[in-house]
């Protein structure tokens, strides 16, 4: 059987790398979506008035809809506007990725090694471990620091650090545990939803190349947004939770 | 550990760089897309919530001159009722006086044309009894002539 298997592989492909810094397919693929949100970024800004536009519209509905559901959660005005920034970039960066990775030419152009044997020059942003654990760390840190920001380093260090009593203190060994947990099911929930779609999707295209992946698509499109909104509510959710007092 | 991270290509080069990526789009769309359009929201908040407060003035201000108008209103309306009442009420008083005075006057013009005929009938009794004597003077004088 010659090269007619599906190859899938977990890691994203080196291409190359720039002045020592690898340079990997999903890389490419994060500037390409960012670039994508600029060109929005710069459309959107360019006709903003006081009487909107459409597409002002859409997003000041988006903008005041997420602030007012953060203000509702957070219980606190101010926090949520420190927060909202973060927290949508989180939410549109995850949800453009998701989208365009059906766009046509991503995973299909590649660089060609003469036996038969490509590799993509563009592969779908989170389907690559290192940016949801970027993304994850970037959400992890906001919760600390949101955490020390309301209530104080020695406040907030108490919730792990407790040698008030013993029972405290092993609540303390529990919740630094489940910080870290965060990380791998911030970065492994994105990592595992999207590159499963991704290979579900190849395995039926496998079979029946045409009509079949297209409801398959759609859902996986409703997957990747899911996914982006469940990203951006658990940090909101965890910041609400290091925000709290300790007990 | 390590199969992991060799079978997950992770490289902490690349989530640096990925970290990056992501810092590198907060900030430009916290710059360019999320300060503009809330602060576009914030102002039009503010000029509807000032709007709304000026609509409200107006609307009082409104109610007070209507007040004040339907105050002003009756008020004439009692000035003028009382006016009216009193010019009637003096128009009465001068009518009885006019009646009065031509009444007296009437009876004054009747008395003084009773007096003057009563004077010339008395005149005229004086003149014919006058006459009459003289006629019975003349009678008597042609009666003794011709006899």
């Amino acid at each position: 059987m010659t090269e007619q298997g599906i190859h899938i592989a977990l890691a994203s492909e080196h291409l190359g790398s720039f002045f020592g810094i690898p340079i990997t397919n999903t890389v490419v693929m994060s500037f390409a979506v960012i670039l994508l949100i600029g060109c929005i970024v710069f459309l959107v800004r360019r006709s903003l008035s006081m009487v909107p536009g459409r597409a002002q519209v859409v997003f000041e509905m988006l903008f005041t809809g997420v602030l007012d559901y953060m203000t509702e959660t957070l219980e606190d005005e101010k926090l949520a506007r420190k927060l909202f920034p973060i927290l949508l970039t989180i939410f549109l960066f995850v949800l453009i990725a998701n989208l365009v990775e059906f766009v046509p030419g991503i995973g299909s152009i590649g660089l060609f090694h003469g036996n038969g044997e490509a590799t993509p020059i563009l592969r779908s942003m989170n389907t690559d471990l290192n940016m949801t654990l970027a993304l994850a760390f970037v959400a992890v840190f906001t919760v600390e620091v949101f955490g020390i920001m309301a209530l104080g380093t020695l406040r907030y260090g108490k919730k792990f650090v407790n040698l008030s009593s013993a029972m405290g203190f092993f609540v303390g060994i529990i919740e630094i545990f489940s910080e870290v947990a965060r990380l791998v099911s911030f970065s492994f929930r994105l990592f595992g939803n999207i590159f499963a779609g991704e290979v579900i999707i190849l395995v039926i295209q496998h079979f029946v190349p045409m009509v079949l992946p297209v409801p398959l698509m759609a859902f996986e499109i409703f997957v990747g947004f899911v996914q982006a909104a469940i990203f951006a509510l658990l940090t909101l959710f965890f910041v609400k939770i290091a925000v709290a007092e300790a007990h | 550990m390590e199969q992991i991270i060799s079978v997950f290509g992770i490289d902490w080069k690349l989530i640096l760089i990925q970290a990056v990526n992501f810092g590198l789009l907060l900030f430009v769309l916290h710059r360019f897309l999320y300060k503009p359009i809330l602060a576009v929201v914030d102002a039009r908040r503010e000029k509807i919530e000032r709007s709304i407060k000026n609509a409200l003035r107006a609307e009082e201000d409104l109610g007070k001159a209507e007040a004040e108008r339907i105050h002003i209103l009756h008020e004439a309306r009692l000035k003028g009722d009382e006016l009216i009442e009193g010019a009637k009420k003096s128009a009465l008083g001068e009518e009885h006086v006019i009646i009065k005075d031509a009444h007296r006057r009437a009876e004054y013009l009747l008395r003084d044309a009773e007096r003057r005929i009563e004077r010339e009938r008395e005149e005229m009794v004086e003149k014919t009894e006058r006459d009459v004597a003289r006629m019975a003077v003349l009678a008597a004088e042609k009666i003794l002539r011709t006899s």
